[in-house]
């Protein structure tokens, strides 16, 4: 008896926070349902789940931003009323968030101390300043510049930075908002190795991530949030990435990616020939067929993005030849030509380049066709069509947007709902040929993943050609009839279905 | 649809009673003032004062929808009441240097605001000096060549004005209506009629809120900008023709009684209906509650700085209001 109960103590012990039962509303939805979780000290524990399952809300719980409606918090052993941040940071719970919130014309030494200034008289001691933006870097074994200031400095420095920050008071469990989202595969490497150095501190690590390749990789258990609740927990080491996926999506995912049918037809939509355009762009030529899936893949900053900004008149050139359905594309092309050619683009960069922010989600879709399908005499809008439009496009079975009201402002979507809203932007547009996707699955959840590969391949099967462009190769292979790899400005392999392989493709990407 | 919604970050819904308030508060607050004004001095409700407000707010109606376009689409424009004013110095000007014919002085009127305005979108879209900067250097200029031109700021005032002129700020439709309530009513429509429910007034809403994401969907942003700074160019004219032939005289100064309440009608007008951001329907509104509230204090007999105090904390309580409830706005102006 006794045994058992110490035992019990141990363990309690053992748990640095547990939320408990704990349940939050929103008006219209459950944000949290009954959620019981729990971090042992010293471990890290990843947070799973699609966009919306209530991962944020379960953060924003345990920092104290927002108050539970229901059940009860634990820190070490303790019950915990967080009424505000402050008293979460009091205990030492840190949360990196996903956006970075550093201060550009500022050094990465003066960021980690910003708001705890180390002072001489009135004036800030810049060198004790230094010395325990060094300690703490030395602490964690990082390698970065703490004396350039963060504007010049690489975004993976940055996400650094901010996490060295949270060490400037000792923290006791620290959370991880996706923090690989803007880096490169060696950066990640990095990061990993930082994050167990932190572990073997004893501090307790939640780290929330879409990728599951990197929870498998680094987290010692894991949660399955879904729908608000929490579906599973188990040691990373005891589950399968199937088992995973299933418990996230609640349908069995035989296949993470379509079938592949080719529908690649003889003719050419689209011709480059000898691109140039300096820094990024140093010699590339490529093609595509009508009812071609064609897959770039290449590292950040090897040129795949800016050739289709110029394809689609974004972005000037210096150099070489573009043929798209007949017509030579020069300098003087314009997007709003691109658009009335049928040769469509999804931006990389949802947030700035795709967005409306003033505009709720049938105004979102309807803007590239309001003159031409939306107008009636004196100029004026149809409103009544347009809603009708934007409601045809929203419910058609390929996109079936998840949505409350066609005025809802697009803040309120989900990072995978936000992009159908975009790409169904373009569906209404009937003589579309070639449709370019940069990184399109970005920041999206896996349900919605499969649902653009399914989109892009239904593309195809109606003959538009489709440019997919990615940084995750496996979507690549899964989906692409053919693909061009890219190396810093130039093409260095053309790969067809049958020759796809990672090995091969990771040969022409790296130097 | 609304069952299987599965995202967590909808707002927090106020009750009916709260929105009611919310989005009508302006007309609320303007009744409210009428009954205080009108139980302090009953003048203030007598029908040739009524008509004298909504003869104010024409002018400063026109001025305040030149600037709304302005910050709708992203800008600012602080010339707002100078162009207007220097405007009305033309006109009475050449009306001294007898030219008398109408449609002369109208058409030159506007033209000037026209190109005024013009050249202030050269330098914000095209030379991309910040909005706020070429329009206090344009501001500044015009009211010295408008002191100038009225030999150091006198009141000029021509012994003789061409009958036709003076119809627009002193006539009457049918004996009852001022003609330049009618020409702010047809005005006030078709600039609401462009803006809101035309695909070119969608793209200044683009334009103002997301410019790189107009550049994906083919709008053109400079082109755009171009022509919401020719359009506010045409209202300033009016707006101007408006003061000259109201008063039959003109003055250097006598545009800056709209400067304040002008912009104060952008940005109050926000609050109309909730929107968050300035818009055509909230800023005419705005325009009647802040024309009324001026005459309201001068009925009262408030003394001229409180009547300024007043009129500087509503603008900081409307954009604060705004800030406070919705968590969100950003008036989108860059200075």
């Amino acid at each position: 008896m006794s045994i058992e109960s110490s035992e019990k103590e141990k363990r309690k012990n053992n748990i640095i926070i547990k939320v408990e039962n704990v349940s939050k509303y929103f008006p219209g939805v459950v944000a949290l349902d009954d959620v019981t979780f729990e971090v042992k000290k010293g471990e890290i524990h990843a947070v799973v789940g699609e966009n919306g399952a209530g991962k944020s809300t379960l953060c924003n719980i345990i920092t104290g931003i927002y108050k539970p409606d229901k059940g009860r918090l634990y820190w070490k052993g303790k019950e915990a009323h967080f009424s505000l941040p402050k008293d979460a940071l009091d205990v030492g719970i840190r949360m990196v968030y996903q956006e970075r919130n550093l201060i550009p014309f500022l050094t990465g030494a003066q960021n980690i101390c910003l708001g705890n200034e180390f002072k001489k008289g009135i004036f800030t001691d810049e060198k004790a300043i230094y010395k325990k933006a060094l300690e703490i870097k030395e602490r964690l074994g990082t390698n970065v510049y703490l004396n350039e200031k963060v504007k010049n400095l690489s975004p993976s420095t940055r996400q650094m930075i901010e996490i060295l920050r949270a060490f400037i008071l000792e923290p006791e469990l620290l959370i991880l908002d996706e923090p690989t989202s803007s880096l490169s595969e060696g950066d990640i490497k990095v990061l990993f190795q930082v994050i167990n150095n932190i572990k073997k501190e004893g501090i307790s690590i939640i780290f929330i991530s879409h990728k599951l390749n990197e929870v498998f990789a680094i987290s010692d258990r894991l949660t399955i949030f879904r729908n608000g609740k929490s579906r599973h927990t188990a040691n990373t080491s005891e589950i399968d990435r199937n088992t995973c996926i299933k418990y996230m999506i609640n349908r069995d995912l035989k296949k993470t990616y379509p079938e592949v049918v080719s529908h690649v037809k003889k003719e050419k939509i689209l011709e480059v020939k000898n691109l140039k355009a300096l820094p990024e762009i140093k010699d590339v030529s490529i093609h595509v067929y009508k009812g071609e899936v064609l897959g770039l893949y290449g590292l950040v900053g090897s040129g795949r993005t800016e050739l289709s900004e110029i394809i689609y008149g974004l972005r000037k050139r210096q150099d070489g030849e573009i043929v798209y359905n007949n017509f030579a594309i020069n300098n003087d092309f314009y997007t709003e030509d691109a658009i009335k050619k049928g040769l469509l683009l999804i931006p990389e960069d949802r947030k700035e380049h795709a967005i409306f922010n003033l505009f709720n989600i049938k105004q979102n879709i309807s803007i590239p066709v309001l003159k031409s399908k939306l107008s009636k005499a004196f100029g004026l809008l149809k409103l009544k069509e347009e809603r009708d439009y934007a409601e045809d496009i929203v419910r058609s079975p390929s996109l079936s947007l998840k949505y409350r009201d066609l005025k809802q402002s697009l803040d309120q979507l989900s990072g995978g709902n936000k992009q159908k809203v975009i790409i169904g932007r373009w569906l209404g547009i009937k003589n579309t040929s070639l449709f370019i996707m940069d990184e399109p699955t970005q920041g999206i959840d896996v349900g919605t993943k499969y649902e653009i590969y399914i989109l892009a391949r239904e593309l195809a099967a109606k003959g538009i050609a489709v440019i997919f462009i990615s940084s995750e190769l496996p979507e690549l292979l899964g989906v692409c009839d053919r693909m061009y790899v890219f190396r810093f400005g130039y093409v260095t392999k053309e790969l067809q279905r049958n020759e796809f392989s990672e090995e091969e493709v990771l040969k022409y990407t790296l130097a | 649809m609304g069952k299987n919604n599965d995202n967590n970050h909808i707002k927090r819904q106020p009750n009916k009673l709260n929105t009611f308030i919310k989005d009508y508060i302006l007309l609320i607050v303007i009744i409210i003032l009428i009954i205080v004004f009108s139980s302090i001095n009953p003048a203030f409700i007598f029908i040739e004062n009524i008509f004298y407000i909504i003869k104010q707010a024409s002018i400063l109606g026109f001025i305040a929808l030149g600037l709304c376009l302005i910050v709708i689409i992203g800008e600012f424009d602080i010339s707002l009441a100078a162009i207007p004013n220097f405007v009305a110095v033309v006109t009475i000007v050449l009306i001294k240097y007898d030219v008398s014919n109408t449609y002369i002085l109208w058409t030159l009127g506007i033209l000037t605001a026209i190109i005024l305005s013009m050249v202030n979108s050269i330098f914000v879209v095209h030379i991309g000096v910040p909005s706020f900067i070429v329009t206090l250097g344009t501001q500044f200029s015009l009211t010295a060549l408008s002191r100038a031109l009225t030999m150091g700021g006198q009141v000029v005032h021509p012994p003789f004005i061409p009958a036709g002129f003076s119809v627009l700020g002193q006539g009457f439709l049918f004996s009852v209506i001022p003609v330049a309530v009618v020409i702010f009513l047809v005005g006030a429509a078709i600039i609401l009629g462009i803006v809101e429910y035309t695909p070119f007034g969608r793209k200044l809403y683009a334009v103002g809120s997301d410019p790189d994401a107009c550049n994906h969907v083919g709008i053109k942003v400079k082109s755009t900008k171009m022509k919401a700074f020719f359009i506010t160019g045409v209202l300033y004219g009016i707006a101007g023709i408006l003061m000259s032939s109201m008063f039959n005289s003109c003055s250097a100064a006598m545009g800056t009684v709209y400067l304040f309440p002008g912009i104060i009608s952008v940005f109050l007008g926000a609050t109309f209906l909730s929107t968050g951001y300035s818009n055509i329907r909230g800023t005419i509104v705005s325009a009647f509650f802040l024309s009324a509230l001026v005459n309201g204090f001068a009925t009262i007999g408030m003394p001229f700085f409180l009547r300024s105090i007043i009129q500087g904390l509503i603008l900081l309580g409307a954009i604060g209001y705004q800030k406070f409830g919705k968590g969100k706005y950003e008036i989108s102006t860059k200075v």
